[in-house]
């Protein structure tokens, strides 16, 4: 078990490693000059001053090297269009994002389960029907084009939310539901199967044969039972959720990790969009990490087998 | 030959919701492939005094011009049509390269597995799986110039790992059956084995999930060239039309709306498709 | 025995009567469009303290008719005709509120396989517990006083430790016993075990008749036991039922119908039985064929392809069930009138 645990962060590393590594290189094969960028009326020896400075100056295996050092230290690098440190870039946008995917997260589980397991409850009635269409719709439409829409709709016509920006919680409400609607659709989708699965499993039967009403059995066998799935998929679904983040930060300007990242792939930001993916593809893969783990812990028949764990 | 007309006659009969998705995508087929043949207009001849016009069904609405025009007088069904076009060449192509090089790496590190090649290549496909895509396809797009094969290639970068996990566990699996060791035993080189055999049961587990990714595709190339990173003007893309029009949406917004309907559509179509052909394929559902 | 058929006792509704079931008709519509009558007009009745055993093999529609009194019949399954009048309630005129507050209080079933008939993730005290407040509402004292008790009638003792456990930490028989003492928490007045035993071991399965025999002892409620195996029926019923393809062939008091049965297809059950103390002598036989293809039943006695006795007229017209005696029905052209089990005229 043990093993298992250390074999997975093992390989965990190896991956953020590698990804370190692969947007090292390709940022510094971007045929452009930040160092033009910051000052374009620099004289070479300006600009070389300023390279200097931004840590860019050296050949690219030795800058590696240092980045590569003071990683060690836990120092991030200087992003120089934000005359800060990453880490500080970092802790500014990171506590914005994180409020748009845990009130996505938020809604999206609320909603999904709510309608999932109204679906599956009336299956093949109306309003199942109305429930999977609305979701298959929901799943099929792009994402950001949601998110103009319903800038135009509820921002600009209806006047009930801020548009874009970000001044106060308030402008997090409207990129959030966006966020969350793909998401929503696919737990709807994913809850009403594995809660039709268990309906037609012995043991929900059973209950019901005590008496126990079919909507109280589902929810309380069938989630419980449907945890586990319902894991898996949100390990997968971290992934789209994380790159949608990105792109929702984009159409609604908000100032989160995703806007930054932008910014920082632009303006050859090169420590900040470093820091910036490595911070993503970690959250990622230890999510994931995570998740392999928890199961363990969910499932009675495989901690048993586990000896307890 | 009749047989297998009625065997897919049936199976359309029986799955409703694939036949309107095949329907549908049919069309789109047919759109991208006569779309210059077909286009009302020329997509790219601006007409200033036709600007804006909104579409057939509100007032204002200029002759010809069924879904109206953009912000310097281009017919929008036009530029939809050219822009489907563009997005079901890429969209196909990207996940047919993605097949191509997933089945390669899965191949090859099946056919090696255990061994030192199998872990290198399961590693990078960690490493693609682990790295935020739309970040990745960000950064090549400004690394290389953003061109109609570059962003094949970048979006196939999304889809092949999932292929090489599916045909590696293939491999893995039916190295170990009989009619493998009979074949060679027999005399077939294990290159040739790999083809007739492993090709034929791959098809199954990869042809559910084609429509979803060709669908992600759809929706990624739009996404690209929406934020001017993908396909560059003059040529078309669904992405390259909503984002004219969004500077225009409070008055026009027909011109961002209805790609995005159409992206949607066929999406939609797409799934569908998708949806049946994993119940179809489902083992447990199979019994 | 002609003259005892004449003196006929009156079938109408008797205050003894428990559970009534008038030409219970169900049905599955397949997707296919075919339609499976699994249940095809049954007729029986529960006296109160009674134990009655429907007895068939599997697919002859006797864990659909346990079902259909329960009103759990799966998808796409559909009780479409009949009564099942239950203390004089028609069940299936009650809404599916009324149907709740039934199930599981008044009348309990247990499962076959219980080792899927528990959720994996609660442990059994939750289970336990769940099953008692959907009834009533408690205290924790009095649901721990009446687990104690229900697990004490299946001969569990030590209920502190059981309860904080997960069913996988049992093993199959085990957890079938903890199952029957659930079914009981509520002292229902008809208990139904659908194949209580079939998924257990030989040993296991002594065990747990006596574990149901003891329980109904206790409580003293009617049991309708359902089973393929006429080794269980034997031990613990007082009436046999016998179910073919959907319907009833033959039913009759427990010992008549061991001694003489009149049916070809219960003369071929009772022969495939090796422990049978009846009957010693005869060599031990399985009824030959297969059972019947539910979608396309012969035109005329559903049992002639396999019958060994089949005349002309058994291909052609469907047998009714008839009264050939006193509380004897059989649905047969040609009853076996002479068949006797065992010389052995003590057993009578």
């Amino acid at each position: 078990m043990l093993a298992t645990i250390t074999r997975r962060i093992l390989q965990g590393l190896i991956v953020i490693i590698g990804i370190t590594v692969i947007t090292f290189v390709m940022l510094r094969l971007i045929p452009s000059d930040p160092s033009r960028t910051m000052a374009p009326n620099a004289t070479e020896e300006q600009l070389m001053q300023l390279k200097e400075q931004m840590g860019i100056g050296d050949p690219i295996p030795t800058q590696f090297v240092k980045y590569v050092k003071n990683l060690m230290r836990g120092y991030m690098g200087y992003s120089y269009f934000q005359k800060a440190d990453v880490s500080t870039v970092i802790a500014k946008a990171l506590p914005m994002s994180s409020i748009l995917l845990l009130f996505a997260i938020i809604i999206a589980v609320v909603f999904g389960l709510l309608l999932g397991i109204t679906a599956a409850i009336n299956s093949n009635t109306w309003i199942d029907r109305l429930i999977s269409g609305f979701s298959v719709l929901f799943q099929s439409m792009p994402n950001y084009w949601v998110g103009i829409i319903l800038i135009q709709i509820i921002s600009v016509q209806l006047k009930l939310l801020p548009s874009t920006g970000y001044k106060g919680i308030r402008y997090s409400i409207l990129p959030s539901i966006v966020l969350a609607l793909p998401m929503t659709a696919v737990l709807i989708r994913n809850i009403r199967a594995s809660m039709m699965d268990s309906i037609n499993q012995n043991f929900v039967k059973a209950a019901k044969a005590r008496g126990i009403p079919s909507w109280s059995s589902l929810i309380k066998y069938s989630f419980r039972n449907s945890l586990i799935p319902m894991l898996t998929l949100f390990g997968t679904q971290l992934g789209v959720l994380l790159g949608n983040c990105v792109v929702v930060e984009y159409v609604f300007g908000y100032p989160g990790i995703g806007m930054q990242i932008l910014n920082a792939i632009v303006r050859r930001d090169y420590y900040l969009v470093q820091g910036l993916v490595a911070l993503l593809s970690s959250f990622f893969i230890i999510v994931n990490m995570a998740i392999d783990i928890g199961y363990i812990y969910l499932d009675p028949r495989i901690r048993k087998a586990q000896g307890g764990l | 030959m009749s047989e297998r007309i009625k065997k897919v006659l049936s199976f359309l009969r029986k799955n409703p919701s694939f036949t309107i998705g095949l329907i549908i995508i049919l069309i789109t087929l047919f759109i991208a492939i006569f779309a210059d043949s077909i286009v009302p207009f020329d997509p790219a001849a601006s007409s200033p005094k036709d600007r804006l016009a909104p579409p057939f069904w509100s007032s204002g609405a200029k002759p010809g011009h069924i879904l109206g025009t953009d912000y310097i007088g281009r017919d929008l069904v036009s530029r939809v049509f050219m822009g489907i076009r563009t997005s079901v060449f890429i969209s196909f192509l990207s996940v047919g390269t993605a097949i191509i090089i997933g089945m390669t790496v899965g191949l090859i590190s099946g056919l090696s597995h255990p061994g030192p090649i199998d872990s290198i290549l399961m590693r990078i496909t960690d490493i693609q799986m682990g790295f935020p895509f739309i970040v990745l396809a960000i950064i090549i797009l400004t690394l290389v110039e953003p061109t109609v094969t570059s962003c094949i290639v970048v979006l196939s970068l999304a889809s092949w790992p999932a292929y090489a996990r599916v045909l590696r566990s293939n491999v893995m699996l039916e190295k170990e059956m009989d009619y493998i060791a009979a074949a060679k035993a027999m005399g077939a080189s294990s290159t040739r084995i790999a083809i007739k055999y492993l090709g034929r049961n791959f098809l199954p587990s990869i042809l559910p999930v084609m429509p979803m990714d060709i669908a992600g595709a759809i929706i990624t190339e739009s996404l690209l060239s929406f934020m001017s990173i993908g396909i560059q003007p003059p040529n078309i893309s669904l992405g390259n039309i909503m984002a004219d029009g969004r500077n225009y949406i409070s008055t026009s917004w027909w011109i961002t709306a209805i790609p995005g309907v159409v992206v949607m559509i066929i999406v939609l179509a797409l799934n569908l498709m998708g949806d049946t052909l994993q119940k179809y394929f489902d083992p447990k559902l199979n019994k | 025995m002609k003259q005892n058929a004449d003196v006929k006792k009156q079938q109408t509704v008797q205050p003894d009567v428990l559970l009534e079931v008038k030409d219970l008709k169900t049905y599955f519509y397949m997707p296919s469009g075919a339609v499976v009558k699994a249940v095809d007009g049954v007729n029986f009745t529960v006296k109160k303290g009674s134990v009655l055993g429907i007895i068939g093999e599997s697919g002859s529609g006797k864990s659909v008719t346990s079902r259909s009194i329960m009103r759990i019949v799966d998808e796409p399954g559909k009780i479409v005709g009949g009564e099942i009048n239950f203390k004089n309630r028609n069940l299936l005129k009650l809404s599916e509120k009324e149907m709740s507050r039934i199930r599981g209080s008044q009348i309990s079933l247990i499962f076959q396989d219980p080792t899927t008939s528990f959720n994996p993730y609660m442990t059994i005290g939750e289970q336990l517990i769940e099953a008692y407040l959907v009834h009533k509402k408690a205290s924790k004292e009095e649901i721990k006083q009446r687990c104690i008790e229900v697990l004490k009638m299946v001969g569990i003792s030590n209920h502190e430790e059981i309860m904080k456990k997960y069913p996988c930490e049992f093993s199959a028989g085990f957890r079938q016993r903890i199952f029957i003492a659930m079914s009981m928490i509520f002292k229902p007045d008809l208990l139904i075990a659908d194949e209580p035993t079939t998924s257990l071991g030989i040993t296991i399965q002594a065990e747990i008749i006596e574990a149901l025999i003891d329980v109904k002892k206790e409580a003293g409620n009617s049991v309708i036991i359902i089973t393929h195996d006429f080794g269980v029926v034997s031990q613990f019923s007082d009436d046999i039922f016998v179910m073919y393809a959907g319907r009833c062939v033959e039913s009759s008091p427990k010992k008549k119908l061991l001694l003489y049965p009149r049916h070809p297809y219960t003369v071929g059950l009772i022969r495939s039985v090796p422990l049978l103390e009846a009957r010693k002598t005869k060599r031990l036989k399985s009824i030959k064929g297969f059972p019947p293809d539910m979608v396309n039943l012969p035109k005329g006695c559903a049992f002639s392809p396999r019958c060994e006795f089949v005349q002309p007229k058994c291909l052609e017209e469907q047998p009714m069930l008839r009264e050939i005696e006193e509380g004897r029905m059989v649905a047969c052209h040609y009853p076996l009138m002479d068949y006797r089990t065992s010389d052995d005229t003590t057993l009578e």
